[in-house]
């Protein structure tokens, strides 16, 4: 379906963003191209249909050579594409007249349309929304609707470029369910993602760095590879850490399971039953922690809240939430779509006011007429979602300061707060200062966003989707830097989709839905009890499944990130060992 | 502190109240005809009785749409001391002849306040009103989609002269697709300003240098942010097979009624014998 010989591509102003690439991707296959932030996995994606053309070398899609401009219509006639950000690719005001866009442009009949139109819909299960406004859909929603349009165009091939990254659990499930269904339609799938679950569906993973293909094979012999994908700023799925490092320790358990499934039918295979229950440390009763027994920074009581109040278009936000974060703490919000965390969160720094209910931060009451605004501001710090939204210097040194100028400190001040919070972040102060803000990388602007909130020097820090978009190594070094903020006396809440940071990261975790607070868990308590998280319609992430299957299997273990798990599974393993059982049973 | 960052609550355009009445079954091109028939009356009508007259109707046609008065008048709201002020200058500072003349009312030194003048304020008051009822009337009423298809259909005569008005449809199909992005937009600036402390050590109101000042940070991040989006709308467009200026075909197919034909001629006759009755002035 596809070829690419030889591909080098340089941007105008000459940056070199491929670099001799070359890789073919049979029709009916299902492809994902891995690759880091700024690993031109998205040029070459944009080389497949013709947006790009080569600087040299040569790009055959459906048996077209890209750079003839006679060919660009009837390739994309049968390659679609889909974008990252899905309010950025919706050209139309109805649901319906989107997805004829593209049949309109081929010149087709309106019955030949209308009928296409509703079959499209029909395959994506968007029916219901024909004639609904895009803006009122969800991210998922509008991903499916992009989708869409590319099969009422009946197209031979997808290419998704990121196109859940910027979707809830929900979301990703709902597009990657449609994008299957298709693939086995005989429709041919490139995915573009730094989301290594999503690569396990391929059948063939190409992974980029720096402009060069640095890997490529089936899923299973890309991921053995761990160091080298951690040298690519890349992660191993966390089933496949788990399952390398116990190979590491015991040759005789596979190192290649990528799912749970696998790795649990392995371990029944290779670990002797158990002479005695092998029950984990037990921890320490929840009241005794500190995080847990603090005195509150802020406390949500019976919040509601209501959007457009007495307008027409008047929708709830809320309808009771509950919250509290005590000092030093790390509290996770998460819920579908909707279900009301940014509300809650913009609560938190007065952005919003109770429409009911108490709201109590950093010892303001929110719900008082006249509350102290300029305390909470200076002391709460809130990092929204896109940093772009709040960017606004030209430069990062007066980016970062622009919250201490606002607060009116004196220079000197100003400038050892923005050097330390650019410290602290592993930010150059000296280097960035005078950059400007839109050459940075996204993961720097997250980074500089990061450091203008931390300025003002906060006791509690709010984050939205803090690692939304980042590559996994990004990511990573973002929640290194939290750490060493909670080590600072900082608390923090933060509204995640990605359930593994929370497992890494948090204290605590409040479920909201539908405006309400379903519940509130010690992460402790989850890790025993993953139905929890099944009830309230999540996906249980893979390392809460491996340790409920190994509960099953005797071993009785808990542990927040992969290498916890493989190191007191190993460690029951030693005590087994020692009882003398299978008398050193694995060991070759 | 009072702020509020909810900016939907302004505008109007690009809203759609989705409910069953009369005008909202109209054929969307004859709604656009009639609206604009009104608009030209309304401008032309200068008599207290016709305005007044015209009012009326607007306001039965509105309250026949189905949407609440005030919320059609938001628009207005954050406009509205700048109109009130534009008002009293017009109603001191009118000079005193021609159709402003006549008795003089009020004398304050240099200032005042004619019959014709008075006259004039209230009748251009009355004037800004109508226009907003009719523009909220029929895109509170209309689907933005609609609207475009209907300026496109109205328009097409105009391509047999070779103008492109299939392009200029579409150009007006994005622009409202985009109202609520970008106001949405500007409210997550205006949060996250806020939430860094943005205002603490407010811009003196009457300093209009800190005022322009205070709304840099919010106006170049906006206009990079929608460069940034015009990019990769362009690309989605292109990758939907879009070339300008080839032929496009069409999905929707409208059918006249004959409600439609039968309210346009209404309109239009009112339109007209409220343009030709002979009001006293």
């Amino acid at each position: 379906m596809f070829s690419v010989e030889h591909l080098t591509f340089r941007y105008d102003d000459g940056t070199l963003a491929l670099d001799d690439v070359s890789l073919e991707v049979p029709r009916g296959s299902y492809a994902v191209l891995l690759g880091a932030n700024g690993s031109g996995k998205s040029t070459l994606a944009r080389h497949l249909n013709g947006l790009l053309r080569p600087t040299s070398g040569r790009v055959l899609s459906s048996g077209l050579p890209t750079d003839d401009p006679r060919n660009v219509l009837p390739i994309r006639a049968r390659v679609g594409m889909v974008f990252q950000n899905p309010d950025n690719q919706i050209v139309a005001t109805t649901v319906a007249d989107d997805v004829a866009f593209g049949l309109e442009n081929l010149g087709l009949p309106a019955d030949e349309i209308e009928r296409r139109v509703d079959w499209a819909l029909e395959v994506t299960g968007l029916l219901a929304e024909r004639e609904r406004p895009p803006h009122m859909l969800s991210g998922g929603q509008k991903q499916r609707l992009a989708i869409a349009g590319a099969v009422a165009m009946r197209q031979e091939a997808l290419i998704l470029d990121e196109a859940t990254s910027s979707l809830d659990s929900a979301g990703r499930r709902e597009v990657r369910e449609l994008v299957q269904d298709l693939h086995r339609g005989g429709v041919t799938v490139l995915a573009v993602t730094h989301r290594m679950e999503e690569a396990l569906d391929a059948d063939r993973v190409f992974v980029l760095s720096h402009g060069r293909v640095a890997l490529q094979g089936r899923p299973r012999e890309v991921f053995a590879q761990a160091g080298e994908l951690r040298r690519l700023n890349l992660a191993v799925p966390d089933v496949a850490a788990v399952s390398a490092a116990l190979h590491a320790a015991r040759p005789a358990i596979s190192g290649r399971c990528l799912t749970s499934q696998e790795l649990l039918e392995e371990l029944h295979r290779a670990l002797p039953a158990p002479s005695s229950a092998h029950p984990a440390k037990a921890a320490p009763p929840l009241e005794d922690r500190p995080c847990l027994s603090a005195p509150p920074v802020a406390e949500v009581r019976s919040l509601a809240h209501t959007y457009l109040r007495r307008t027409p278009l008047e929708h709830i936000g809320l309808r009771h939430a509950d919250l509290t974060v005590r000092e030093g703490a790390a509290v996770a919000i998460v819920g579908p779509t909707g279900s009301g965390k940014s509300t809650v969160m913009q609560h938190l720094n007065g952005i919003l006011r109770p429409d009911e209910g108490q709201v109590r931060v950093v010892g303001v009451d929110l719900a008082a007429p006249r509350p102290n605004l300029r305390r909470v501001r200076l002391k709460v710090g809130m990092l929204f979602q896109n940093p772009e939204d709040q960017l606004f210097e030209q430069l990062v040194g007066d980016d970062v300061a622009y919250g201490p100028f606002q607060a009116g400190w004196p220079l000197d001040k100003v400038r050892e707060h923005v050097r330390w919070a650019m410290q602290v972040l592993g930010l150059d102060f000296e280097a960035l200062k005078d950059r400007p803000v839109f050459s940075l990388s996204g993961g720097e602007k997250r980074r500089v966003a990061l450091a203008g909130v931390l300025a003002l020097r906060p006791d509690l820090l709010v984050l939205d989707e803090p690692t939304a978009g980042l590559d996994p190594r990004t990511a990573q070094d973002l929640l290194a830097a939290f750490a060493r903020l909670r080590a600072e006396g900082v608390a923090l809440v933060f509204v995640t989709h990605n359930l593994d940071e929370v497992l890494a990261v948090a204290d605590e975790i409040v479920i909201l839905q539908d405006g309400r607070t379903m519940g509130r868990f010690a992460t402790e308590e989850l890790l025993r009890s993953p139905e929890v998280l099944e009830r309230h319609g999540f996906d249980v992430p893979a390392l809460l499944e491996l340790q409920r299957g190994l509960r099953g299997l005797g071993y009785d273990v808990a542990a927040r990130r992969p290498s916890d798990l493989a190191a007191a599974l190993l460690e029951a393993l030693e005590q087994e060992d020692a009882a003398g059982g299978a008398a050193g049973w694995a060991r070759r | 502190m009072s702020e509020n960052f909810e900016l939907l609550r302004y505008i109007t355009i690009g809203q759609y109240l989705p409910r069953s009445s009369p005008v909202h079954r109209l054929d969307p091109a004859v709604k656009l005809l009639a609206v604009t028939a009104l608009v030209l009356t309304v401008a032309f009508l200068y008599s207290y009785v016709g305005t007044a007259l015209m009012l009326l109707l607007i306001l039965g046609l509105v309250a026949l749409a189905g949407v609440p008065v005030g919320f059609a008048l938001s628009g207005l709201r954050p406009a509205l001391w700048f109109v009130a002020a534009l008002l009293v200058l017009e109603l001191l500072f009118s000079p005193g002849t021609g159709l402003t003349g006549g008795e003089t009312l009020l004398s304050w030194g240099f200032l005042h306040v004619t019959a014709g003048s008075l006259h004039l304020t209230l009748v251009s008051g009355l004037r800004l009103v109508e226009f907003l009822l009719l523009m909220s009337a029929f895109t509170l009423t209309t689907r933005t989609s609609d609207v475009t298809r209907a300026v496109e259909r109205v328009l097409s005569p105009l391509a047999a002269l070779r103008l492109p008005t299939r392009e200029f449809a579409l150009v007006l199909t994005i622009a409202l697709r985009f109202v609520p992005t970008f106001a949405l937009e500007m409210e997550k600036l205006m949060k996250a300003q806020a939430s860094r402390g943005g205002g603490l050590t407010r811009a003196s109101r009457w300093n209009l240098l800190q005022q322009a000042r205070a709304r840099v940070p919010l106006v170049v991040p906006l206009f990079l942010m929608a460069l940034r989006r015009a990019e990769d709308l362009v690309a989605a467009m292109e990758s939907r097979c879009y070339v300008p200026g080839r032929p496009r075909t069409m999905y929707r197919r409208y059918r006249l009624r004959p409600a439609d034909f039968a309210a346009l001629a209404l309109v239009l006759a009112v339109c007209a014998a409220l343009l030709w009755a002979p009001f006293p002035a």
